[in-house]
């Protein structure tokens, strides 16, 4: 005990632990660090492995087994089976690609969008703020959920592109006007007048100089808005206003719901339950994970404690 | 060289909708920074100090008045030739703990402006890393230690000498040091003073030192001038060891009584006093000199004209008084 605490302390006063160090190795140290995160960063890696290969691991078709509609749990059907006797593990596998591709694109889009007029505007003040605040008024007064479903009567969402990018579009202005408030107070920092003394170029103040320091708040903002975006997908897809080509969580839902009479018929309820697990077990992993993120971005939390 | 003519500053305050107080924050500066040169401005907090420095760095733009830079007036200047000129003239914030970007490590402080540099001058990657290195080592950091730390892995002084190192980075003419060792640990504040003096007699860069602690203004070399700033006007100036052996001014005076002396070691000056009221910024604009409410030997004539800053005779000294006497005011030790 005593010889391990004198080991550490020997290995902090040695200048080569000052050694430059990558984000990636301190993101890992952060995650590694409590349990809780390494199991949401596990979840995660699942369902994005999933999202990525989950589609070619069966066929195209799914197989239907008329002898096990509605099938309880078994090894074969480890979630069951739906109207047609299909695996509910596939269904979910398969159709994890679609949910969480659009989810991120629209995550993606809100924060990127969000971010840089958000930035923009916090530091230019002037007319670009004026004109920015007020696009993002706009956006912000847009009943979001009401336009999807609008939306989804003239646009085709079967590529999750464009299901993103309508996620993303009625997302920003939330964010834009969390980090333009965040830039107004580091705009006045120190350190930021220096490097106008020094004469830095806007661009590299923005995002070399403000962007580091709202980091943290910006990825815990992606990985909220992930969560954001999956429900309100699956959430248009449950409510059967986009038409569904594709098989998805949503879609699920919706089928065990208003045709397969879930809600009263016990029988069918794994296949009503296995997408709701999915998305239970995706915002677990989400949530735990976000402990990490501002440690990932702030040096001050990063040290080795 | 670097001139100011007749500098003014108003700063506009908005109190209820459409209400609004103009606070007149300097007050037709005049002072002149030779190459090399050290000048210090002191004076209590809210004097306008710090904004004729702020002034001078182009942070502020002046509301009249002139500066001149190496000969030309940077008012008259296109944008980019004036960012190019003002950048020779380099601001060291007060606050060391503010002015470094919690987010980046010494090196990626040091070579964003050396980036820069290198490109102007064609250098590669090599002169970056190398000139880093020189700088760091040129203000007492040891670089291989340092390089990779984050600002708050560093002390109050660590982080103020990497200030001044990443100011040298754009090869400055001038630094501008705003109080720049008032927030650093006491200990400390000796090492950077001499760093600064140091730079001026190896670099000849010339500094304007702003403090309100006149026993720091003297550690800046010999051949420094001393501007005495009392609401935003300059009241008093000349050589520093000549202001504070023979200050004429009241307020130069009450500012010497201020200092605290080692008992048993020295003892205070005869005529030491001690100023009991405090400091107002008045709503309306005085019409007297502006330390006449404060001032223990003032008369009925200080309230109705104001005094201007005359120079006597020959020396480079000056004072804003009716009345100046030289009062013995400073320190003196115990065994004369």
């Amino acid at each position: 005990m005593g010889t391990t605490s004198t080991m550490k302390s020997i290995k902090q006063f040695n200048p080569k632990a000052y050694q430059r160090q990558s984000f990636w190795r301190a993101a890992w140290k952060a995650i590694s660090r409590k349990p809780g995160r390494l199991v949401g960063f596990i979840i995660i890696v699942i369902f994005t492995l999933m999202a990525i290969v989950g589609p070619y691991l069966f066929p195209k078709e799914l197989p239907i087994d008329p002898n096990a509609i509605y099938a309880p749990l078994s090894w074969k059907y480890p979630l069951g089976t739906d109207f047609e006797g299909t695996s509910n593990l596939a269904l979910i596998i398969t159709g994890a690609r679609y949910v969480l591709l659009a989810a991120a694109l629209g995550a993606l889009f809100t924060v990127v969008f969000g971010t840089v007029l958000g930035l923009v505007a916090g530091y230019f003040l002037g007319w670009s703020d004026s004109v920015i605040m007020r696009i993002t008024d706009f956006f912000l007064t847009v009943p979001s959920f009401p336009l999807l479903v609008v939306l989804s009567t003239v646009w085709n969402f079967g590529h999750p592109l464009a299901m993103g990018f309508i996620l993303g579009i009625t997302g920003w202005g939330g964010m834009a006007r969390a980090v333009r408030s965040q830039t107004l107070s580091l705009r006045e920092r120190g350190f930021i007048e220096a490097a106008r003394g020094l004469g830095l170029s806007p661009f590299y103040i923005l995002f070399r100089e403000i962007l580091p320091n709202v980091s943290s708040y910006i990825g815990m903002n992606l990985l909220t808005s992930i969560t954001g975006c999956i429900y309100a997908e699956v959430g248009l897809f449950f409510l059967g206003v986009v038409p569904f080509h594709v098989n998805n969580w949503g879609v699920m839902l919706n089928m065990a719901v208003f045709s397969a009479g879930a809600m009263s018929s016990p029988s069918a309820l794994p296949y009503l339950l296995s997408p709701l697990l999915a998305l239970l077990i995706l915002t677990l992993g989400i949530v735990l994970f976000l402990d990490a993120v501002d440690e990932m971005f702030n040096p001050r939390l990063r040290e080795d404690a | 060289m670097i001139e100011i003519k007749n500098l003014e500053k108003y700063f506009t305050i908005k109190a209820k909708f459409s209400d609004r107080k103009i606070v007149h924050a300097v007050r037709r500066a005049s002072l002149t920074i030779p190459d090399g040169g050290a000048v210090s401005l002191i004076g209590e907090s809210g004097c306008g100090k710090t904004t004729i420095g702020r002034m001078l760095c182009g942070m502020e733009t002046p509301s009249e008045g002139t500066i001149i830079i190496n000969g030309q007036d940077i008012s008259k200047l296109r944008r980019g030739a004036r960012a190019r000129l003002l950048q020779k003239i380099q601001l060291i914030h007060q606050d060391p703990y503010q002015a470094l970007n919690p987010t980046h490590t010494i090196q990626q402080m040091m070579s964003a402006t050396l980036k820069k540099m290198a490109r102007q001058k064609k250098k590669g990657a090599e002169w970056i890393s190398q000139r880093t290195n020189e700088l760091l080592k040129l203000v007492g950091l040891d670089p291989s230690t340092i390089l990779f730390k984050y600002p708050h892995m560093l002390s109050g002084g660590q982080k103020q000498r990497v200030i001044i190192a990443r100011a040298l980075t754009v090869e400055p003419e001038m630094l501008v040091a705003d109080e720049v060792v008032s927030m650093i640990d006491v200990s400390l504040r000796l090492g950077i003073l001499k760093l600064l003096r140091s730079l001026r007699e190896k670099f000849n860069i010339s500094i304007l030192f702003i403090t309100h602690d006149i026993a720091s203004a003297r550690y800046l070399g010999s051949n420094t001038e001393l501007y005495v700033v009392y609401k935003g006007m300059i009241i008093e100036k000349g050589l520093t060891e000549q202001v504070i052996r023979q200050p004429h001014h009241p307020y130069t005076q009450a500012l010497l009584s201020a200092m605290p002396i080692l008992k048993g070691i020295e003892k205070p000056g005869k005529d030491r006093f001690v100023l009991t009221s405090q400091f107002r910024q008045s709503e309306e604009e005085q019409v007297g000199c502006l330390f006449a409410d404060r001032c223990p030997f003032s008369q009925p004539i200080c309230s109705e004209k104001r005094p201007e800053l005359i120079s006597q005779g020959n020396s480079t000294d000056a004072y804003a008084c009716f009345f100046p006497e030289i009062r013995d005011v400073a320190a003196v030790s115990v065994d004369h």
